[in-house]
């Protein structure tokens, strides 16, 4: 088992040099000098002998692959750079932002699983019923609303209409959890139903196949209820493309999130992302693309890892 | 030997397989009335995509202060947006961004997937490592992450746009022609056509490619759905398309501060996206089935 764990976090270091380049390459992938990406709006009044100073300063003026060990080695200590507008350090900006995003995506996670694992069940439990059918619908309908149209009819219906909940904000948990939750149902339930329907899908399908083995086919013969046949001998075999499926939707959480952030004006990180494109803060599109690929390159280490507590026949050499 | 050059050849463009298949792909499809509907949506949306000047009952683009945020009437059928152009026409017009975005983003992805694919597949080792790696790495930004990466270096524009979802798709095509090369090539119709010394293009392109082609065909269907949402996504953000240009995701951006004036405004061009990507979903998951029912669950 400790082996299978050190081989799959050897195998991510390619992965994580490969997407710590990309994000490095990206302020010399800018169109015009790099400095001035770096430095923001002062770029425009400078002269160039202080242009010329700050590239020094900036250690822009040493061998590329110097400049990308010294940031590596500033990023793994914690040091993301600073603002090139506000000149805030974004380490310090992401703390605020991160916990914003943290609560979406786990209540997006919540509302998706709550949703999907109980539809996806029935589902397949009454295969080809008109309950079935309707399900299946409504899973296709999920799949192709956009996460940020949803958002829009929700607060059009709860916050215009019917004025129950809020239809903007963000109040965190530790602040008051009531009112946290009240801010948070809208946005949840909009970027979760897209990750629900999915989900829902994947539960159905795997469970079909896995109703279809033959220690299924022997629980039924020793008379057992067709209930207990599907959750206890069905659920948990076909639980493993299910936890592969969620590991992947970490990555649209995180990416639905921002058009999410957006709609319900919630200052998390993919905000805060746009905002910094729209005031070329390039320094900041580039921390957070990064740390949301780490932590999509996580969740998906974490899913591999799962595997392992899900079905023990799998072995790990 | 020659029957297996002949096994070869059935799989050509354009050999009887080719003829056959189509038109028996074609049959499945329409026979089964929801595919057949959603078939008719898209047709009809290419055809208003088109015929777009004729249909859009005014300039998509002509302001009227007077008629600001007006409910639907019969001046306006579904009313008018902040700058009082008429939304009907924006919401016609808004239907050519989106097909030439996801039909173009969708053909760049394909272009530059495919020959990715084959080369770690047919080459393996290294060549295959470091591919493969390098398309892991784009897989762990989130397609709408990395895309806004590549709008903040590109700019903001249709182009750019084009460009911007087409690469965040590249891993998926690399992937799916990797792993179909990867059990092609131990099939004996390629290995009798590397015994007669065929060279290594000609093999991938005549021999490997056309068979890997109905599972490419799916995920561009189901692809040009993601593509046409992504488009929504980043013009809802501000970081598609430049205004005056009507696009959907634009109209709802526009539309959203003022959900409490014109809700109409936050609704019409949602439902334009929705039934597009419905329909579109629709398509790809019966072709899948009537293409290659192995695929289901991997697309």
């Amino acid at each position: 088992m400790w082996r299978y764990i050190i081989q799959r976090l050897l195998a991510l270091v390619p992965v994580v040099l490969i997407v710590s380049i990309a994000a490095f390459a990206f302020i010399h992938f800018l169109p015009g000098d790099p400095v001035i990406a770096l430095i923001g709006p002062e770029a425009g009044t400078a002269t160039p002998e202080t242009i010329a100073a700050r590239k020094r300063d900036l250690g822009l003026d040493r061998p590329l692959p110097v400049q990308y060990l010294d940031w590596l080695g500033s990023a793994v200590r914690g040091d993301l750079g600073q603002s090139a507008v506000t000149k805030q350090k974004i380490t310090e900006a992401l703390q605020d932002r991160f916990p914003v995003t943290l609560h979406l995506a786990v209540a997006s996670f919540l509302v998706a699983i709550s949703i999907a694992l109980p539809t996806g069940i029935i589902s397949a439990y009454k295969r080809n019923g008109p309950l079935d059918r309707v399900l299946t619908v409504l899973a296709l309908t999920g799949v192709a609303m956009p996460s940020f149209w949803l958002g829009i009819l929700l607060i059009l219906l709860f916050a215009v209409q019917l004025q129950w909940l809020p239809p903007s904000g963000f109040v965190s948990i530790t602040t008051d959890p009531i009112d946290c939750l009240r801010h948070l149902i809208l946005p949840a339930i909009s970027l979760g139903m897209v990750q629900a329907a999915v989900i829902m899908r994947q539960v159905r399908s795997s469970l079909l196949e896995v109703l279809r083995e033959d220690y299924v086919r022997t629980a039924r013969a020793k008379g057992l209820s067709e209930r207990v046949v599907t959750l206890k001998h069905g659920l948990r075999n076909a639980l493993l493309p299910v936890v592969t499926v969620v590991g992947i939707q970490v990555s649209a959480l995180l990416g639905g999130s921002v058009v999410t952030e957006t709609v319900f004006a919630m200052p998390g990180m993919g905000r805060y992302a746009v905002d910094a494109i729209f005031i070329r803060d390039y320094p900041v599109v580039q921390a957070v693309v990064l740390v949301t690929a780490l932590v999509v390159v996580l969740a998906n280490l974490l899913t591999d890892l799962s595997y392992a507590f899900l079905d023990p026949r799998i072995q790990y050499s | 030997m020659t029957a297996q050059t002949q096994e070869s050849s059935f799989f050509q463009p354009g050999s009887r397989f080719w003829k056959v298949g189509a038109g028996s792909v074609a049959r499945r499809l329409v026979s089964d009335p929801v595919t057949a509907v959603a078939i008719g949506v898209l047709v009809a949306l290419v055809a208003i995509a088109i015929a777009a000047p004729v249909l859009a009952p005014k300039n998509p683009s002509a302001i009227d202060p007077f008629n600001t945020l007006a409910h639907p009437s019969s001046a306006h059928l579904l009313g008018s947006d902040e700058n009082g152009r008429d939304s009907l026409s924006r919401l016609i017009y808004g239907s050519r961004v989106s097909l030439v975005v996801g039909l173009i983003s969708v053909s760049i992805a394909v272009l530059v997937g495919v020959p990715l694919g084959l080369a770690a597949g047919y080459a393996g080792g290294h060549v295959d490592s470091f591919i493969m790696r390098c398309m892991d790495a784009v897989m762990a930004f989130p397609a709408i992450m990395l895309a806004l990466g590549i709008v903040a270096v590109l700019g903001s524009g249709l182009y750019q746009l084009m460009v911007a979802i087409g690469l965040t798709s590249v891993p998926l095509y690399a992937r799916l022609v990797r792993s179909q090369v990867l059990s092609l090539k131990q099939q004996d119709f390629v290995m009798a056509a590397r015994a007669v010394g065929v060279p290594v293009p000609r093999l991938l392109l005549r021999h490997i490619l056309p068979n890997a082609v109905a599972p490419i065909v799916v995920a561009g269907s189901l692809g040009l759905a993601f593509a046409i949402l992504a488009e929504a996504g980043l013009s809802f953000l501000g970081l598609g398309v430049p205004p005056p240009t009507p696009t959907w995701g634009g109209m709802l951006q526009k539309g959203l501060p003022r959900i409490y004036q014109a809700r109409e405004l936050s609704i019409v061009p949602g439902i334009a996206i929705f039934i597009t990507v419905l329909a579109l979903n629709i398509v790809g998951d019966a072709l899948r089935d009537a293409l290659d029912p192995r695929l289901r669950g991997r697309l």
